[in-house]
């Protein structure tokens, strides 16, 4: 395996906000990595950095062993699709087609109409015409028939209904299994996508929190519940990153650590922490005391 | 190098994209230009057929004439793609691109406007032409003023096509310019702008010599190679300007490049206005000339740049009347059909008394001179005169009804010499007109 993208302490600020800080991390080549983090997190900045698309502000950044902005050998194996992509104003959706065509040239024309069948969109269409997501389901056709070495998908399945969703999601694991390649994809419902994910990188605020197997990441935190005092007790000198106390002396605590083979207290119960949950412990903010003013 | 042989291939693939994209604006750009002479041809024709004078001039202007108004129109679109270009340029992020091969891509589609408009041009000079023609192959008194030339008008073409590039590169490199250094070339520009209003003549004169570099030479080869000079040196200028501008660097504000683009338009109309208003001091001024010069050809005086001018050409017609008797009379019969337009002062002398071998009669046919052309050559008009016993008939004929139909053509052409009186372009940048009296003067020699 080899490397597809090297970061570096990679950072990018506009004027005094930091979009990215000082990012480090290496993604190999036929792998699907899920980029996951909150609203302005710094998932598309760093996207947009990888596609050529922003200079970096620090640190170092390399596509396929060198600099992605303006270096057309490069380009021409990456393509980076988001939901609201612009396109000219009156193109029809087989035109769109056609000129992906002409500018990637592993571009499957053949299997974007296919495509198009398969979730009823008709070519004949006007881009401006369709739904958001019309449009997000257009965009990952054209991302996925690019067939470039690095495929990169922002929020891709944003305003899809669940089923198309799941569709899509069928689609782009055949289409890996077809064709590997590196896949890159930015979105909010880890829940959906975890199951097609090797690898998956968590940022918060420009920073990167986590870049994981996707198993291993798994198996990185667990749950522990029981009586707030045994809980209390099991958790000291442990990394834990939640913990709520309810009605009745209950309590349970997140634990991010794998969990050892020391015996446990029977009367705590364990249990794993889902990929999603573990992203909001790491990542959420403590508005806890912001929530009651509200009422106040 | 400036760029690979990939990103001349990749830019010759967007701007393919870009252009696809855009003919939608061709295909109404066409349509325009088509309702225009449509309109123009319909009452064109509604004038050929129902006018009752007897001599029209049916100006069929189209499109293809209005060089400036044309140019003007391209220099406003030109801008307005300048001013888009970021915008314009969000619509084929997702495709592969470099700085250089997007420039180039940008730049291939305002020179496809630079080409595609003069090339419409000439199709509806092509299709007015067509239509006209058909009409004087049916009507004998309908006559095409300008002369049909293929030489003419594909030279035309292409000169418009260098015209519509100069302004192309010239205004890409200000832009260039602006998108490298932004707010400072804003500052150059608005302090440009108050030099102007303090200095304005010093300015007008130096951007009237510019203009005139272009505009005033007489050799089409010459203007070829100053047009591809400018333009090579304009656009590698831009190129290597636009390769140390990072387009993706920094996001720039909208207004400050707006406020920018507004500042050259007013420095470029100021310029443009002060331009016109020279010309048209020097056409007031030739107008004078050629009103003085018609005023002395109604008297008889011909001067010899009166002479230069073909209306104006006095010719003689001499009969031998050595077989009447010295001191007999002559009398004359004037028999002219014309109108208003076609008047003959008549005028003789010692007609009563004969004494000589030879009546000389000196003449000068009315004329009508529309931009420098005299459309009474069509009505194929003549003097005859011929002797009957002791009456002298003098006859003026000529086609009645004439219809003079002007389709006038790449106006801009006439500052070529190889061109110039040649009867295929107005030989005025403004539309003239003259008209006078002929004359007869019938005297008897020895």
């Amino acid at each position: 395996m080899s490397n597809i993208i090297k970061a570096e302490q990679l950072s990018k600020s506009y004027g005094k906000k930091i979009a990215v800080d000082k990012v480090s991390l290496n993604i190999s080549d036929d792998c699907i990595v899920g980029l996951i983090g909150r609203n302005g997190a710094g998932k598309t900045t760093l996207m947009k950095m990888i596609a050529g698309l922003l200079d970096t502000t620090e640190g170092v950044l390399e596509v396929f062993g060198k600099p992605s902005m303006d270096n057309l050998g490069i380009l021409e194996n990456i393509v980076f699709t988001y939901h609201d992509l612009e396109y000219a104003k009156h193109s029809r959706l087989v035109e769109i087609i056609d000129a992906y065509s002409t500018m990637y040239p592993n571009f499957d024309k053949g299997f974007a109409i296919k495509l198009l069948n398969y979730f009823s969109l008709d070519s004949k269409l006007k881009y401006k015409a369709l739904s958001q997501g019309m449009a997000s389901i257009f965009n990952f056709i054209c991302g996925i028939s690019c067939r470039a070495k690095l495929t990169m998908l922002d929020e891709p399945v944003l305003g899809m209904d669940v089923t198309v969703r799941k569709a899509a999601y069928e689609v782009l694991l055949h289409e890996f299994n077809e064709n590997p390649r590196t896949i890159i994809i930015s979105s909010h419902l880890l829940s959906e996508i975890e199951s097609i994910l090797s690898d998956i990188i968590l940022i918060d605020e420009g920073k990167l929190i986590l870049f994981d197997n996707i198993d291993d990441m798994r198996q990185s935190a667990y749950r522990v519940a029981g009586e707030q005092s045994d809980v209390e007790k099991f958790i000291e000198n442990k990394n834990v990153i939640d913990k709520k106390v309810s009605l009745g002396d209950s309590c349970e605590a997140i634990i991010y650590e794998k969990l050892t083979d020391t015996p446990i207290d029977p009367k705590l119960t364990v249990s794993a922490v889902r990929a999603e949950d573990l992203c909001i412990y790491l990542t959420k903010e403590n508005k806890e005391g912001e929530l009651k003013c509200l009422w106040e | 190098m400036f760029m690979g042989i990939n990103e001349l291939k990749n830019a010759k693939n967007l701007a393919n994209i870009r252009i696809r994209d855009n003919r939608r604006i061709t295909i109404w750009l066409l349509l325009v230009f088509l309702l225009l002479l449509g309109s123009n041809l319909s009452n064109s024709l509604a004038i050929i057929f129902n006018n009752s004078e007897s001599h029209t001039i049916v100006r069929a202007y189209n499109m293809s004439d209005n060089s400036t108004l044309i140019m003007f129109g391209l220099f406003l679109g030109i801008i307005l793609m300048n001013c888009m270009y970021r915008y314009d340029n969000a619509k084929y992020v997702v495709f592969p691109q470099t700085n250089n091969s997007r420039f180039l891509a940008f730049n291939l589609n305002v020179a496809f406007f630079a080409v595609i408009t003069p090339l419409m041009l000439l199709l509806i000079y092509l299709i007015q032409y067509g239509v006209i023609s058909l009409i004087t192959t049916f009507r004998d008194n309908v006559f095409l003023v300008y002369e049909f030339n293929i030489l003419f008008m594909l030279t035309g073409t292409v000169v418009m096509i260098v015209n519509a590039s100069i302004l192309a590169a010239l205004i890409n490199f200000i832009a260039t310019i602006l998108r490298r250094f932004g707010f400072y070339a804003g500052i150059f520009l608005m302090a440009i702008l108050v030099f102007t209003i303090t200095n304005y003549s010093l300015l007008s004169n130096i951007l009237t010599k510019i203009l005139f570099f272009y505009t005033q030479e007489s050799s089409v080869w010459l203007f070829f190679l100053k047009g591809i000079a400018t333009i090579t040196i304009l656009f590698f200028a831009a190129l290597v300007i636009n390769k140390y501008t990072l387009y993706y660097k920094t996001v720039e504000k909208i207004k400050t490049t707006l406020m920018v683009i507004i500042c050259i338009i007013l420095v470029l109309a100021i310029f443009t206005a002060a331009m016109l208003m020279d010309n048209a001091t020097q056409q007031s001024g030739n107008d004078a000339d050629v009103s003085k010069s018609i005023a002395i050809g109604n008297y008889n005086v011909a001067s010899e740049a009166e002479l230069s001018l073909s209306w104006l050409q006095r010719k003689e017609i001499e009969i031998d009347i050595s077989h009447l008797e010295q001191g007999s009379s002559l009398s004359v019969v004037f028999t002219d059909n014309s109108d208003i337009m076609q008047n003959i002062s008549f005028d003789y002398q010692q007609v009563t008394n004969i004494q000589g071998n030879t009546v000389v009669i000196d003449y000068m046919l009315p004329f009508y001179v529309v931009n420098g052309i005299n459309v009474n050559q069509f009505a194929e008009q003549k003097l005859t005169a011929w002797l009957d016993e002791n009456t002298l008939h003098i006859e003026h004929n000529y086609t009645p009804d004439l219809r003079a139909i002007l389709t006038p053509m790449f106006g801009f052409m006439r500052q070529f010499d190889y061109f110039s009186g040649r009867n295929l372009v107005s030989e005025s940048f403004f539309s003239s007109g003259a008209h006078g009296d002929g004359y007869v003067w019938i005297s008897i020699v020895k």
